[in-house]
Formats: C-alpha cells, sequence, structure tokens
C-alpha cells in the first residue's frame, strides 16, 4: 500500500518543474531570438542535399554549345522565386567547377532571367507562379528541376523523388530532347525512372 | 543505409569513408523538420555534401531514425522494421492489422471476441492491446482504461501514412511507458512529404467494403507545409464459415454444432464495422520550420462473432434468439491534437518541446449471452514533453527529459471492475504519470557504438517503475553489424483496474515487467542482397485478470526464448522480403496458489505439453513487388502460422474440466483442424495509364480457394473457434489532381 496515492503524487514535483520549464523556455526564447539577430536561417538539411544533387546533375548534362560564350563561361543554377538555398550554399557551390567551368547559383524572378541559366530550380512552393517559364519557347538549353510529378508533367526534366527515405530523381526525356540537352546514360541509370512517350 | 551506399563505401578512401559516414549522421539528424535542423554554416568549406558524388548523396536518408539520440537505421539500438508508402501501397494489405503481419517479422495477429484482433510480437500477446505503444508521430495513443492500442488498426484507411516502424521487444527506455512487447510509430504524411492532391476509392468485395480517401499536401515554402487528409469506409465484413471446435447438442433454440463443420446457425458477418457506423480518419498538420501541429480524428469500432457459450449457457426466455447470438459490438472514438517545436539552440544544444492533447471516448455492447449493460467510457489526456539534448562531439550525446502527462476519467456507467461488489462509488477520477529519460550515445572507435538508455515512470497509482536498456552496436566491416542489447520495460496495469483496487483496498498492485537478452546480426551480401539474424531470450513476469479480484495481478514468471531470420533483396524494379520468426516457451513457474487455469499463456506448469498456448512457434512471411513496366506492377504475398500446438495441449487439459472455463480452447477428442497451420496468399496487380489514374486488384487469401480451413483465423483465448478468411478481391482507383 502507498498511502500517498490520493494525493496526486508528483504535484509538489510538478509545480517546481514547472518553475524549471519557465526559466528554460525564457532561456530558450533569448537564445532564439539571439539567433535570429545574430543572422540568416540556418541552411535547410533537405534542400542543401537538393543542391548537392543539382550541383551533381551538372556532371552528367550536355548543353547546346551556342548556351556558352566560351570554354570557361560558368555554369549557371537558377533558383525561381523565394528560394530555399542560403547565401552561404550558393558561395560553397561558386566554389566548385564542373569540366573547368564555374558553377553559380543564382535567383531568378521573370521568365526572361530564366531563359539565361542553365538549370532552372523550380521549387514546390514557386510551381504555379513558374508555370510561364515552361512554356516551349523559353525551354532551349534549360534543365528544369521541380519538386513535384505535376512538374514534370507540365514539361519538367528532372524531379526529386522522396522513396523510402532517399533522395531519387525521375527524369522526362522527352523534355530532355526538346530542350536539346544530352543526358548521359549513367545519369539515366542512377535515376528512380526515366520517362519516354 | 542501402546497398548502392554500401558499394560506395566500399570503392572510397578512408577518409572519405570518414566523411560519408559522419555526413550520414548529419544528414540523418537533420534533414526532417522534426529532427533538429544542423547548424548553419558560414564557412562555404563546410558544406560537405558537395564532396559526395550521386551515388553517395542517394544513399543518405532524409528521415529520422527512432531513438532519443539521433543515429542512423544501420545503428539504431532496437530491433526496427520500418516500411514506408510505396511498400503500403504496393503490399495489397487492407488495414494495418494485416499490414504489419505481413511485413513485420515474428509478428502474430489472432482474431477475438471481444473488442479489436489482437497483434503480438515475439511470443507476447495478449487479450488486451496493452502489451505495446501504438503511436502516432511518436505520441503514444494507448487507451489507458481497458482496451490499450484498440483503435485504428483496422481501418481500411490507410492513405495518410508516410512510414510505420515496429520495434520488437522491450522499449520502455527509447519510446515510452509501458513498452513491454515493442512499439508501433505511425508516422502520416505531412506538407513537406505529401505533394498535391488525389482522391482514392476503394471496393471490396468477399470482405465487403467501400472506403474513400481524399488527401491534399503543398510546400508553401522551404521547410514549410500543408497536409489534410480524410478517409471514410463502410465495412460490411465477409459472411464467411465460423467454426466452434467443440460439438454441442441442439440447445436454446439452435442447432445442434458439429466440430469441424460451419456453425449451422451462421455467426454474422466476420470484421463488419459495430452498430452499422461508418468509418472515418482525419488528419491534417501543418509544419513551419522548427513548428509542427497536427490533428486526427478516428472513429471505428467492430462487430464480433459470438462465443461457444451461446450452446453451453441456457438462454433467457426473455431474450430473442438474435439477440443471444449476437457478438460484442463496440465504438472507437479518438480525438488528438498535438504541437511540436524542435530547435537546435546553438551548436551543442537542442531542444524538443511537445505537447499534446487526447480525447478516447467509447461504447461496448454486450448483449449475447453476457445480457451486460452497454459499456461507455471517456477519457481526456494531456501531455507534455520536453527532451534536451546535448552533443558535446561528434562521438557522443546525451539526451534527457521528462514527459508528464494527466488523465481524467469520465463517469463510467458500467465498468466490469468498477460494477463487480463491492461496486466503486467514486467514478470520476484523475491519475497523472511523471516519467524522467535519458540516453547516452557514445562512439568508442570506428567500430563500436554504445547506447544507454533509461526512464522511470510515476504514476498515481504505482512506485517509480524504471525500465533500462544498454545496447551496443559493432560494426566491423561496411558489410556487416552486430547488435547487443539488454533490456527491461516495466508495465503498470490498466487505469480503471488501479483505480478499482484502490477505491477497494487502498493498495497499488505489481507492475509486470519484460527482460530481453538480443545479440542480432545483419550483413549486406552485395549490392542487392541482405541477411539478417536476430536471436532473444526474455524473463516476462506477467500480470493478467484475476476473476476473483476483478483486477489484473500475478499470473506467472515465462521465459521465451527465440529468433528470426531476414532476407531482403531489393533493386529498382524488384523488391523480395522474407522473414522466419520463431518463439518458444523455454520454462514457466506460476505463483504459489494459483488457480487451476488461472492463466492461458501456457498449459506446461499443469503437464500438458511446453508450448506457448497462444502463439504459433514459426511464422513464415514473404512478399514481393515487381515493376512490369513503369505502367504495370505486380505483388504477392504469403503468411504462414505453423500451427497452435500449445493451444492442443491446453485443451487437452482443459478437457480434464467437468465444466471447462470460458477462456481457453476446447473440443473434441481428435480433432485438431483449429491448432493446424494457417496461410494467407495475397496477390495484385497496379495498372498506371498515366500519371493520373492508377487501377488496382488485389486478390486476399488465396489458400482459401484450396482449403477454406487454412486460411483460418483463430480467436484469442479459444483457438479452437475459427472464422474463414475468405478469398477475396479489392479493387482501388485513385485519380491524382
Amino acid at each position: 500500500m502507498r498511502p500517498d496515492a490520493d494525493v496526486i503524487p508528483v504535484r509538489r514535483f510538478a509545480s517546481s518543474l514547472l518553475s524549471v520549464l519557465l526559466r528554460l523556455a525564457a532561456g530558450t526564447l533569448a537564445l532564439l531570438a539571439g539567433a535570429r539577430t545574430s543572422g540568416q536561417p540556418a541552411q535547410s538539411k533537405e534542400y542543401e542535399l537538393k543542391a548537392a544533387f543539382l550541383y551533381n546533375f551538372t556532371k552528367f548534362v550536355t548543353w547546346p554549345e551556342e548556351r556558352f560564350a566560351d570554354p570557361h563561361s560558368p555554369i549557371i543554377i537558377g533558383v525561381f522565386g523565394k528560394s530555399p538555398f542560403s547565401p552561404e550554399l550558393a558561395a560553397a557551390i561558386a566554389a566548385r567547377k564542373t569540366d573547368g567551368r564555374p558553377v553559380l547559383l543564382r535567383n531568378v524572378s521573370t521568365p526572361a532571367t530564366a531563359a539565361e541559366v542553365h538549370v532552372l530550380f523550380v521549387p514546390a512552393w514557386e510551381e504555379r507562379a513558374a508555370e510561364a517559364v515552361l512554356e516551349p519557347e523559353r525551354k532551349a538549353g534549360v534543365l528544369y528541376v521541380g519538386e513535384t510529378e505535376a512538374f514534370r508533367e507540365h514539361g519538367g526534366t528532372i524531379t526529386f523523388d522522396l522513396d523510402r527515405d532517399k533522395l531519387r530523381f525521375v527524369i522526362n526525356m522527352n523534355a530532355a530532347d526538346r530542350a536539346g540537352l544530352k543526358i548521359s546514360a549513367q545519369l539515366l541509370k542512377l535515376a528512380k525512372r526515366v520517362e519516354r512517350n | 543505409m542501402n546497398s548502392r551506399h554500401t558499394l560506395t563505401h566500399s570503392r572510397s578512401s578512408p577518409g572519405r569513408t570518414r566523411v560519408l559516414g559522419l555526413l550520414t549522421l548529419a544528414a540523418m539528424a537533420g534533414f526532417t523538420p522534426a529532427l533538429p535542423a544542423a547548424d548553419a554554416k558560414a564557412d562555404p568549406g563546410e558544406f560537405t555534401l558537395f564532396q559526395l558524388n550521386l551515388e553517395d548523396l542517394m544513399g543518405l536518408r532524409i528521415a529520422g531514425a527512432t531513438g532519443l539520440t539521433a543515429t542512423d537505421g544501420r545503428r539504431l539500438p532496437v530491433a526496427l522494421t520500418k516500411f514506408s508508402a510505396p511498400q503500403i501501397e504496393q503490399s495489397g494489405a487492407t488495414d494495418l492489422n494485416r499490414l504489419l503481419e505481413l511485413h513485420v517479422p515474428n509478428a502474430q495477429f489472432i482474431d477475438h471476441h471481444h473488442l479489436q484482433p489482437h497483434l503480438g510480437f515475439r511470443g507476447i500477446i495478449s487479450d488486451r492491446e496493452d502489451k505495446y505503444l501504438f503511436q502516432i508521430n511518436g505520441r503514444t495513443m494507448n487507451n489507458g482504461t481497458l482496451l490499450g492500442a484498440d483503435n485504428e488498426r483496422a481501418l481500411p484507411l490507410l492513405g495518410d501514412i508516410n512510414s510505420v516502424s515496429v520495434v520488437r521487444g522491450p522499449a520502455a527506455a527509447t519510446h515510452g511507458a509501458g513498452a513491454i512487447a515493442g512499439v508501433i510509430d505511425v508516422q502520416p504524411f505531412t506538407g513537406l512529404t505529401f505533394q498535391g492532391s488525389d482522391l482514392t476509392l476503394r471496393q471490396g468485395f468477399g470482405q465487403r467494403y467501400t472506403a474513400v480517401e481524399a488527401r491534399h499536401g503543398r510546400r508553401l515554402g522551404p521547410g514549410a507545409g500543408v497536409f489534410v487528409y480524410y478517409g471514410a469506409a463502410d465495412v460490411k465484413g465477409a459472411e464467411s464459415d465460423y467454426y466452434i471446435g467443440r460439438s454441442f447438442a441442439a440447445n436454446n433454440g439452435l442447432p445442434a454444432n458439429v466440430a469441424g463443420q460451419p456453425l449451422p446457425q451462421g455467426a454474422g458477418a466476420h470484421g463488419g464495422a459495430g452498430f452499422g457506423a461508418t468509418w472515418h480518419k482525419l488528419h491534417a498538420s501543418f509544419v513551419q520550420g522548427p513548428f509542427e501541429f497536427w490533428a486526427r480524428f478516428v472513429q471505428d469500432g467492430g462487430r464480433d462473432r459470438p462465443m461457444r457459450e451461446i450452446y453451453s449457457m441456457t438462454r433467457p426466455a426473455t431474450v430473442s434468439l438474435e439477440e443471444w447470438t449476437r457478438g460484442r459490438q463496440f465504438q472507437n472514438r479518438q480525438f488528438t491534437v498535438s504541437g511540436r517545436f524542435k530547435q537546435e539552440l546553438g551548436s551543442q544544444w537542442s531542444l524538443d518541446l511537445s505537447q499534446s492533447f487526447d480525447r478516447w471516448a467509447f461504447r461496448d455492447q454486450r448483449a449475447g449471452v453476457y445480457q451486460l449493460p452497454t459499456r461507455n467510457g471517456r477519457e481526456d489526456e494531456a501531455a507534455s514533453r520536453a527532451i534536451a539534448i546535448w552533443q558535446p562531439a561528434e562521438d557522443r550525446s546525451l539526451a534527457f527529459g521528462f514527459e508528464y502527462s494527466h488523465t481524467w476519467y469520465h463517469n463510467p456507467p458500467f465498468s466490469d471492475t468498477l460494477d463487480r461488489a463491492p461496486v466503486v462509488t467514486e467514478r470520476k477520477w484523475q491519475a497523472n504519470l511523471f516519467s524522467v529519460l535519458t540516453e547516452y550515445q557514445t562512439k568508442i572507435g570506428e567500430r563500436w557504438t554504445t547506447f544507454l538508455s533509461v526512464r522511470s515512470d510515476r504514476h498515481r497509482f504505482s512506485d517509480w517503475l524504471t525500465s533500462p536498456r544498454a545496447t551496443a552496436v559493432f560494426t566491423p566491416t561496411e558489410a556487416d553489424t552486430w547488435k547487443f542489447m539488454i533490456g527491461k520495460s516495466a508495465r503498470r496495469s490498466g487505469d480503471e483496474e488501479l483505480w478499482s483496487q484502490w477505491a477497494r483496498s487502498r493498495t497499488i498492485p505489481k507492475p509486470e515487467s519484460l527482460l530481453s537478452y538480443e545479440v542480432s546480426y545483419h550483413r549486406k551480401l552485395n549490392d542487392r542482397w541482405r541477411a539478417g539474424a536476430h536471436a532473444f531470450y526474455q524473463n516476462y513476469d506477467a500480470i493478467g485478470w484475476i476473476p476473483s479480484l476483478y483486477y489484473s495481478s500475478d499470473i506467472g514468471k515465462f521465459d521465451i526464448a527465440g529468433g528470426e531470420l531476414t532476407l531482403a533483396y531489393n533493386t529498382r524494379r524488384t523488391q523480395i522480403t522474407f522473414s522466419e520468426g520463431y518463439s518458444r516457451l523455454v520454462r514457466a513457474s506460476l505463483p504459489a496458489g494459483a488457480p487451476a487455469a488461472g492463466q492461458t499463456v501456457t498449459a506446461e506448469p499443469y503437464g500438458y505439453g511446453n508450448d506457448l498456448a497462444e502463439w504459433a512457434p514459426f511464422i513464415t512471411k514473404v512478399a514481393l513487388t515487381h515493376e512490369l513496366s513503369p505502367a504495370w506492377h505486380l505483388s504477392a504475398s504469403a503468411v504462414h502460422y505453423s500451427g497452435f500446438p500449445g493451444a492442443k495441449a491446453y485443451s487437452e487439459y482443459a478437457a480434464t474440466f467437468p465444466t471447462p472455463p470460458s477462456a481457453v480452447p476446447v473440443s473434441d477428442r481428435g480433432y485438431d483442424v483449429p491448432y493446424g497451420p494457417n496461410l494467407f496468399v495475397n496477390a495484385g496487380v497496379e495498372f498506371r495509364p498515366s500519371r493520373q489514374w492508377r487501377l488496382r486488384l488485389d486478390a486476399h487469401n488465396l489458400a482459401a480457394l484450396a482449403d477454406k480451413t487454412l486460411s483460418k483465423r483463430n480467436y484469442y483465448f479459444r483457438l479452437s473457434e475459427f472464422s474463414v478468411q475468405p478469398a477475396a478481391l479489392t479493387l482501388t482507383v485513385r485519380r491524382t489532381f
């Protein structure tokens, strides 16, 4: 028998615990406030991974020669609309090269500027706003990468796909052909699925 | 980690391998908003994912692993099986019960005459679903009053589920209070893991049901998204044969029952909805950075088949034959809201806070032979959880925190325990549970990872119940993984019984506990094949319902040993999983003065056999999915139970009673069909003519076409009784918008 069971046994403890919690919450808020004022929000790890995929895609795609002014012209990865990539991550990409070409990450907000990039990443929340950039006349020489099946259905070249906790990608070869892009057999082999009509 | 990742490891330089391993860990800790995000890095050179090639990147998981401190799937300190939405869809399983039966090694699914069917792991199963935890997003959903995890498992509505993780064995230290036999953790989709909208219609034939599901998910920005799901099902069940293992002369207006022949009277549909009510499931979630909110409503409840007492008891003249043969029916309604905040605080600390509220209301009608009033119950629970995680170095981390829950019980008008003499007149009560928990993870060199976990729970009607766990993971190569685990879980009895006992005698009962020793070995054989072996030994100190006391108490100590062999084949187009589970009783001892047939775990102490009475010693499972082409997909699966020799032994013991107890197997001498093997075979084909449309046809219980008693589902306690699971079809049509 436990004689104190008629009284909820941890009430007193809970009271003191509440006090501790309030202090912890205050400390947390202070830390968070400090974090917010000290710089940019943390880079999402999911999008860091997607950025690494985007960078890797540039190794497996051949663009039409006219897309580059000279052998040292950069490969430009555009991000349409609100970007999930931090400036630090953009700087990290800029430190890398593909076939001797610098790789740059650039924000894109209009269809006109979208045509200037080599890879255009359209985040899921920007798909509707990005419909104009997927019009056929703007597709030449641009690798369109998105996040949903609907994006691929509307002409996207590659879409990310989450499969059993791992990031995969699906390739729409018709879109690649229409854009005049050559995609290496190695990338096709790694794709979860390659769609052709 | 998958095999592709392994191949990359084997080709990597040692330094690169170390980078990869660390990145994998970092990735696992931070890719999902439900886990602490990695620290923002100002130095571009620290974005080390760019050092990896595409194959390496594809080997990283972006969902978190189970446990308090972060680790990868390979080093988890428990035996865990995880499967995700594509596997769930391709399995053709109609509900969670059958899904878990198919995918979880050494899990058993068995029917019951009371409330929902039962699941068990590694020989541990009960007439209540309180030996394991059922969780949504890590929040325990079990009903505390009496029923346990008696909700949601039978719903033919699985479209909201992104993944399911199942732990076998005691896991209170890592997963929550009372996890004696295992944990089922369901992770629904969020706006970050499901994009778009679709509508699914499903029609079952044979097992008759109609279901509709709609879902919509949308990312609103980086780390922000919304997901909404609603499903409804009209479940009629199957008009299948029902067998009672003992012959009875005509009685109570019923024609004679002959063992080996279906009940002539009929038994109503098997697996239909209680009270004819539609089943519902609603799930909505919103994620914004470190904040996650979700709400869930589920309504279900079945109608069971009658027990053999329709013959052995005498029907009162005032009770109609229809009412006399009506099985128990019940309904559950559960509504849960939860908010969570998970954030890194600097480079070494992260914080995980959650607050939730849950309401569970149930209705339990036992007309039939018992003629008991309808039992209604309701409990409300508010639960808080705060965990701090400290990682001072990459080779060690510490998690610690507490949980607190407060539960209100609302005046049940009729109660099994409270209404037995002397009646407990105080019908509203409250209880609270306070828990402290911690886990320390450390890496010793390149090859060893150790976990020390402990939680202690203090309930209003229990002493401190402590559940420790220690795990050492040895990874001598990229292909080999050894785990050595010792864990103990303690569990208090059902909350209504605790109150009943306290109100009557001001005493608290003995808790039950399970101490487990486990060794496992996994090997990646090559790029496609993986194999695993588990061996366990469990000391189970059990409690169970004591009719003379009106609450649960000590029923005995049982040592159970066994193991699992697993094999998996995985390519881009083909997946095959195989498991063989084995569990058997080693020894049993009953408390002094234990009554005859005072427990149904085994008849061994009474001199009959040496097997578990409610468990098949060997359970074999195989599942295959294959993509013929992008448009055509095939699936097939089979689950085989080797039979129930322990139930046969118990029926021989029960035959020594002039009047056998109710809750034991009883069959005619020489009639052993109920204790023979069970086989469930399923197959499916899916056609995807376009992105917008999916058509799927699943055939279930195909072995019944050859021998209907092979596809039988036995009943807990009374394994001499079984219902045939008839061959059935499900047609599924999905339209994606």
